[in-house]
């Protein structure tokens, strides 16, 4: 799960494919992940890991880091 | 290689095609380079910057009606230089930026204009212009930085690289159109009811259409507000997921209760552009990328900016979530009037040199948008920069300036409390703010005496008549002496100061001299009418707690309730007579009340409203000077004395030594006084309610003396006024007057300007002198101009306050902010201040409701109504007609020229019609429905071995398409028989038509006709509001008659394509893909089958039995010519030139051979709005047998109104006129276990309220319909039309699905409201054409096959749904 999210952000999101991102790096404040990437990501997670990100789901606490949305997923899977 | 357009191109596209002389698609930008730039190297870099961008390279084109784009190879990338530098004046640069950003692109050749302007030493400017369609914000960006490169790799002795880097904007474009075609990603699983249906209005102006012309105005936030909205950004409760997003999400919210507060609309959507670079691969090219994606937000009750925000945070995830294809419908588009441009991001420094970027904005906008509000919010630490572009299609000089106060002070006041209601900040500068509040005008006079004003003009002109009423009339000085002989009578009773008389009188003398009488015995009097039941009486008299009664014998049997003394005037006439002629003289006391006057209460009582000698003497003042009263004034009393209206009567002329002429009312039926009024034509000025004048209306006034006018009680349409004033001309004077009787009478008032009042109603105007009036709002701020609010009015007019509900907790008479000490009176009507800072009155709050001028609670009614004891439940509601649309609010589609009030017609945001829209998508499908000529030819010989003597009959108007059929007929070598009704009215120039070309053909013809053709006009025109479907049905009984006489198997008629989709096709028939054209036929045979049995004047006149033997449809068939022939005009004329040598007549082209069809356009435009030919000519131009501006120009075409008039008079015909509603009427519904008669309900409810308040209808219902809230839906009630109220039935709505399908249905098809599943169809106007409209939804929607005549065998939507339930459940067993 971290790596697809780690390999998607570095693909399709990120200005460098090359940087390094940590699953605790700051995705939001960092500027890897800008307001309109959020599209993207959020899509990419749905299809992906096949589930319904609500619009109350998008908050920073959900999506700040690569861990945190590996939680957010998570709890989602057990709902 | 030709691309198609993304759909966002396509709406730019279709824009600039609207304006095409306007630059609103330019966008520019200016960047002031400091530093010494080497102009060869630049210009050099720039041509590589187009070189390697293909959307510079792009150029736009039409090929058979639909755009494209098209990557040129090379295209001129020269750059301009241009030497400022030694110019007069550097000023001129922003003019030359300015003017040369609005020169129009030739987007077929370049779309881009670019220049390098040297202004002054080491001081460039580099002017770049693109067309929206190939950039947006962020390809400015790539390009900035493009050319930074290519200038620094130039400077620096390097190359450029010429290849293209990366995906081009063709490769966005091309992904875009796949997306497209692929349709939405998925449906949204959004909540819709939040989508607003329509547009919030700024401050109550309507946008003139087509202007793109704007202003950008600064909304200077400076240091101390962008650090106010940066540190609510970092608020824990409001925090989104950036920084970016959230400030976004602030603004957003400031604009949505800014919107909120401007226009009073809850429900409100902002479009907001996002960049919609959907993949990394996407972020670096140059191109129309961005796409307006809805923002939406409802205010609610109670909300703060805080609440706003919160619930903001999850719209705006949503709007992420949901920005992508298919999110933005064409209904939501059209409903965006504001969009939210928010720039997170600036541009660097051009290579180190210090760059400013300016935005040079063309003045001119996409005429759709309002308000565009512009957020630069770059850094951290600079300040946050927003502009308003105010398009002046709506905001002019003086509001344009206003706004960003507007919005300032909300959001400064807002800021410093997130948790206070938004309702509450005034939005007001503090000049607007006096302005608005300003201390009323000081009046011209000192406050008189009444009494005493009356008395010396008795003394002064003792002779003059003073009162005529019938035979009977008195000098000033009579009258003054009979009034002082009671006066003094009523002392002797007890009456004094203070002391309250109910006065029960008719109209008439001894009621003016009980006013008098009262007044000068210092008294205060209480006008009852003499049509109130006897309860309401006996509560009046107990609640007034006055100490006498004075009446007429007549009415004495109204008075056996009652335990006051009652005096009959007539009965002590002679003790009355024996009394003191002498005035009473002595008091002068303003501060006494003068009278009291009982208005509907929502109690079910009537409320008793206190009014001082003050307050009537300053209406009575003002009044006077204001209306022009003279001692040649000759004024009537015909309306009912408990209305306060009548005040102006009853007392103005007395005061003012002119005549007071009273009508009594009749004893029994109505009171139709004012006819007689204008008949005996002996009033100078009369006081009536819009009602009363729309009774006048169409009357014959010339000659008539009235000179003055003043119309009050209700809302005053403008058409009616100016029918009036064109019918009397410039020497009647018409005055609006508006006043509640809580304020004496009038406090605010016009006259009407026929010229400067072109609104739907008259303005109220401004307040009288010694009043003041405010528009406030919830928290009693006074509102922007133009912004809706609360009617507030005070000053000395307001009354005293109701009988024994004084005191401070009185909700209606509340303190005024504005003047300390004063009150005002909450009026609960809804107004504005218009531009022209006059009042207008825009309904009322609650459930108040104006009749004929009186003023009713409906609660009032229903407490009463529920008093029966068969009734359980019960709702009244005032039906009124829907005033049409204004004739200049009307717009035509942009393709065939449907008219906007067209009924069910919907515009997408291009301006194209609903219809249109359909009508691509089966445009196949109907196509397959025409044939050829030779198919026609065919048909026509196919019987000929059966049929004797002709091959067809061929229906001859005298018109070109009538003509051109007969000839093309006989050029097919068939043997025709021509027919021609007369209707009585083809003109002469059709006759001569008719004889030269059945002479020069050599063709048999016969004229027919009917003794009953001026009925059956009468009937077509009330049912159908035309002549023509009358006509037609004539034309179809009386050729078929002769068909089957003389054995011709086929009848040609002539109908127009587009004809043929207002009978018999309807575009329900080719919604099925696999359409399949025999069935339609038989649909078709089967509805002509029916519509010969339609009930009508044809039918009832004409013989018809034929109709109803099986076989004459087989013996004889309607072909219709054009369904075979696909002819332009130009071809037919030059066809019937050569075959009969005619050509058309010189002259307009318009139709003029039946000279009566004017009657029907006429008829059908004024009850419906639009013309007949409305609908049928939008076919025709949609299936090209007519252009736009043909069918515009005949569906405009003026009436020539007298010859109308003339003809309707001919036929008998009596013109109903629906403009204004005189028809408006209280209905009462109730739920029980019983139906009553409406003669029974009327009859209890009279026992109980005066005649005016009784319902005039009843109806029962199985269940009262209730929103979603639990209230009554009152909307749903009013929805019931006069058919299914008078309905014998119980309304019962539909309890199933099925039934509900089937309420849609008919709804649709009929456009009836609201639907009863009991209720006919036959009944509701259900005709043939209807059935087929009925049923091929009913067969799409449930995939089946019923038949057609069903409907008319099962009637009722719950027969009918029997009936589907049955067959589905047969279907699913089988």
């Amino acid at each position: 799960m971290k790596d697809k999210i780690i390999a998607f952000l570095k693909n399709e999101i990120s200005e460098d494919p090359n940087e390094e991102i940590d699953p605790r790096d700051d995705l939001l404040n960092s500027g890897i992940v800008n307001s309109m990437d959020m599209i993207q990501l959020v899509l990419f997670i749905e299809k992906e890991f096949q589930l319904v990100v609500s619009p109350g789901d998008m908050t920073v606490e959900n999506f700040t880091s690569v861990e945190s949305i590996i939680d957010f997923i998570s709890k989602k899977h057990l709902e | 290689m030709k691309i198609a357009l993304t759909a966002s191109q396509l709406s730019l596209w279709t824009g600039q095609k609207i304006n095409p002389e306007s630059p609103l698609y330019n966008t520019a930008y200016a960047f002031d380079i400091s530093g010494d730039l080497n102009v060869a190297l630049f210009q050099k870099g720039f041509q590589s910057v187009v070189d390697t961008t293909d959307a510079m390279r792009l150029v736009f084109f039409e090929e058979d009606g639909r755009p494209f784009q098209e990557i040129r190879p090379a295209c001129g990338g020269e750059l301009e230089f241009i030497d400022f530098s030694n110019g007069p004046d550097p000023l001129n640069i922003d003019d030359w930026l300015l003017s040369r950003t609005q020169r129009m692109l030739n987007i077929s050749e370049k779309v881009f204009d670019a220049a390098l302007l040297k202004v002054g030493k080491n001081q460039y400017t580099w002017f770049l212009n693109m067309h929206h369609l190939v950039t947006d914000a962020v390809s400015f960006k790539v390009i900035f930085q493009k050319m930074a490169d290519f200038y620094q790799s130039l400077l620096t002795g390097g190359t450029v690289k010429l290849a293209m880097d990366g995906p081009s904007y063709a490769d966005f474009v091309e992904f875009k159109l796949k997306e497209e075609r692929n349709g939405p990603a998925k449906a949204s699983d959004t909540d819709n009811s939040n989508i607003p249906k329509k547009k919030p209005v700024f401050y109550g102006r309507t946008a003139e259409k087509n202007n793109t012309a704007y202003t950008r105005m600064a909304v200077p936030l400076g240091s101390d507000r962008t650090k106010k909205i940066r540190d609510l950004a970092k608020n824990p409760e409001i925090r989104s997921l950036t920084e970016h997003l959230t400030r976004f999400n602030i603004i957003a919210g400031l604009l949505f209760i800014y919107l909120f507060r401007v226009s009073g609309q809850n429900k409100l959507v902002i479009g907001a552009p996002t960049p919609n670079r959907v993949s990394k691969k996407f972020s670096k090219i140059v191109g129309y990328c961005i796409e307006v994606f809805p923002l939406f937000n409802q205010i609610v009750e109670k909300d703060s900016l805080l609440s706003v925000l919160e619930r903001g945070k999850l719209e705006m995830n949503a709007y992420l979530r949901f920005a992508q294809e298919g999110r933005n419908t064409p209904e939501i588009s059209r409903n965006i009037n504001v969009l939210l441009n928010y720039l997170p991001a600036g541009f660097t420094d051009f290579n180190g040199l210090g760059t400013v970027a300016k935005w040079v904005h063309p003045h001119h906008m996409d005429s759709n948008h309002q308000l565009r509000c512009q957020v630069l919010d770059y850094k951290e630490d600079e300040e946050i920069t927003i502009y308003f572009d105010l398009n002046h299609s709506t905001f002019d000089e003086e509001l344009r300036l206003r706004v960003p106060d507007h919005f300032l002070n909300l959001l400064d006041a807002l800021l410093d409390d997130i948790h206070q209601p938004i309702e509450r900040p005034s939005l007001l500068s503090d000049g607007e703010l006096r302005q608005l509040t300003a201390p009323p005008s000081l009046p011209k006079w000192s406050l008189n005496d009444i009494v005493g004003q009356f008395e010396a003009l008795a003394g002064s002109t003792p002779n003059a008549v003073s009162l005529q009423c019938g035979s009977e009339t008195l000098t000033y000085s009579g009258l003054n002496k009979r009034a002082n002989q009671l006066a003094h009578y009523l002392r002797q009773n007890g009456i004094d100061r203070e002391k309250r008389v109910a006065l029960l009188f008719s109209k008439s003398t001894a009621y003016i001299v009980g006013v008098l009488a009262v007044m000068k015995a210092g008294g205060t009097f209480i006008p009852i009418t003499s049509d109130n039941p006897a309860e309401r009486i006996r509560f009046i008299v107990s609640d007034s707690e006055c100490t006498l009664l004075l009446t007429e014998e007549r009415l004495l049997d109204k008075t056996k309730l009652l335990s006051v003394p009652i005096i009959a005037v007539e009965g002590q006439r002679e003790i009355i007579s024996e009394q003191s002629s002498e005035n009473l003289g002595g008091f002068q006391d303003l501060d006494g009340m003068a009278y009291i006057l009982y208005t509907s209460g929502s109690t079910g009582n009537p409320k008793g409203v206190l009014i001082s000698q003050r307050a009537l003497s300053n209406y009575l003042s003002w009044a006077g000077q204001y209306y022009g009263l003279t001692p040649d004034s000759v004024f009537p009393l015909f309306t009912s004395i408990g209305f306060d209206l009548t005040i102006s009567a009853t007392f103005l002329p007395l005061l003012n030594g002119g005549r007071l002429l009273i009508y009594p009312e009749p004893a029994k039926g109505p009171d139709l006084t004012l006819l007689q009024v204008i008949e005996e034509n002996m009033a100078t000025i009369i006081k009536l309610t819009p009602s009363h004048l729309a009774l006048l209306n169409g009357m014959d006034l010339t000659g008539s003396r009235l000179s003055t006018m003043i119309v009050g009680g209700e809302d005053f349409k403008t058409p009616l006024a100016k029918s009036i004033q064109m019918a009397l001309g410039d020497q009647l004077s018409i005055f609006n007057e508006y006043g509640p009787t809580e304020a004496t009478v009038g406090c605010i008032a016009v006259k009407f300007d026929y010229k400067a009042h072109t609104g739907a109603s008259v303005p109220i105007g401004t307040p009288i002198d010694n009043m003041t009036a405010y528009i406030l709002d919830r928290f009693r701020n006074p509102v922007p101009k133009g912004v809706v609010g609360e009617l507030y009015v005070g000053g000395a007019g307001l009354a005293q306050g109701y009988i024994g509900r004084q005191g401070p907790g009185d909700q209606k008479f509340v303190e005024d902010p504005f003047i300390s000490g004063a009150r005002m009176y909450r009026t609960g009507d809804l107004g504005k201040i218009n531009a022209q800072d006059q009042f207008e009155f825009l309904g009322r709050m609650d459930e108040q409701v104006k009749l004929r001028g009186y003023r009713i609670e409906l609660a009032d009614i229903e407490s009463n109504l529920t008093d029966h004891p068969s009734v359980r439940d019960c709702a009244v509601v005032l039906l009124e007609d829907q005033p049409p649309i204004p004739e200049r609010e009307v717009v035509h589609c942009i393709e065939c020229g449907l008219p906007s009030n067209y009924p069910d017609t919907d515009f997408d945001a291009h301006g194209i019609c609903n219809l249109c829209s359909a009508f691509k998508d089966h445009k196949n499908q109907v196509d397959r429905y025409f044939k050829t000529e030779d198919a026609l030819k065919e048909l026509l010989l196919s019987k000929r071995e059966l049929s004797p003597h002709y091959d067809c009959l061929s229906l001859l108007s005298g018109g070109k398409d009538s003509m051109y059929i007969l000839a093309q007929l006989i050029d097919m070598g068939l043997r025709v028989l021509a027919f021609t009704l007369d209707n009585g009215y083809i003109s002469e120039q059709a006759k001569g038509n008719i004889d030269r070309i059945v002479k020069k053909l050599g063709v048999d013809h016969i004229y027919g006709g009917t003794a009953h053709m001026n009925e059956i006009f009468v009937d077509s025109l009330k049912r159908h509001q035309n002549v023509c479907n009358g006509c037609f049905k004539t034309i179809y009984t009386l050729s078929a008659q002769i068909a089957l006489e003389k054995e011709i198997p086929f009848i040609v008629t002539g109908l127009s394509r587009g004809q043929f989709f207002e009978t018999p096709l309807t575009e329900e028939l080719f919604s099925d893909e696999n359409v399949d054209i025999a069935k339609i036929d038989t649909t078709i045979l089967e509805a002509r089958k029916l519509y010969h049995q339609e009930e009508d004047a044809v039918k009832s006149m004409l013989d018809v039995s034929t109709f109803q033997e099986v076989d004459t449809f087989d013996k004889v068939q309607f072909v219709n010519f054009y369904r075979y022939s696909d002819v332009s005009l130009e071809k037919k004329l030059a066809f019937l030139k050569e075959k009969v040598g005619w050509a058309p007549p010189a002259g307009t082209g318009r139709s003029t051979n039946c000279l009566i069809n004017q009657v029907g356009i006429h008829v059908h435009k004024k009850q419906k709005g639009y013309s007949n030919y409305s609908f049928p000519n939008s076919w025709d131009v949609r299936l090209g047998h007519k252009t736009r501006n043909e069918s515009l120009e005949e569906i405009n075409e003026v009436i020539d109104e007298p010859e109308v008039l003339r003809i309707m008079a001919e036929i008998g015909y009596d013109e109903v006129d629906p403009t204004f509603d005189a028809d408006a009427k209280l209905v009462g519904y109730y739920t029980g276990n019983q139906t009553l008669s409406d003669k029974t309900l009327r009859r209890f409810m009279a026992e109980r309220l005066p005649a005016y308040m009784v319902p005039s209808r009843f109806k029962h219902l199985e269940e009262m319909p209730l929103t979603k809230n639990g209230k009554v839906d009152k909307t749903a009630l009013k929805g019931l039309n006069e058919v299914q109220l008078s309905m014998e039935v119980p309304f019962t709505a539909p309890r199933n699905e099925i039934e509900e399908l089937l309420a849609e249905i008919w709804g649709d098809v009929l456009k009836l409201k609201k639907l009863g599943v009991h209720d006919d169809f036959i009944t509701l106007g259900g005709h043939s054409l209807a059935a087929i409209r009925v049923t091929s939804r009913i067969n799409e929607q449930l995939d089946l096959g019923l038949p057609l005549n069903k409907i008319f065998e099962l009637p009722t939507i719950a027969g009918y749904a029997k009936y589907i339930e049955d067959t589905l459940i047969k279907l699913m067993e089988e």
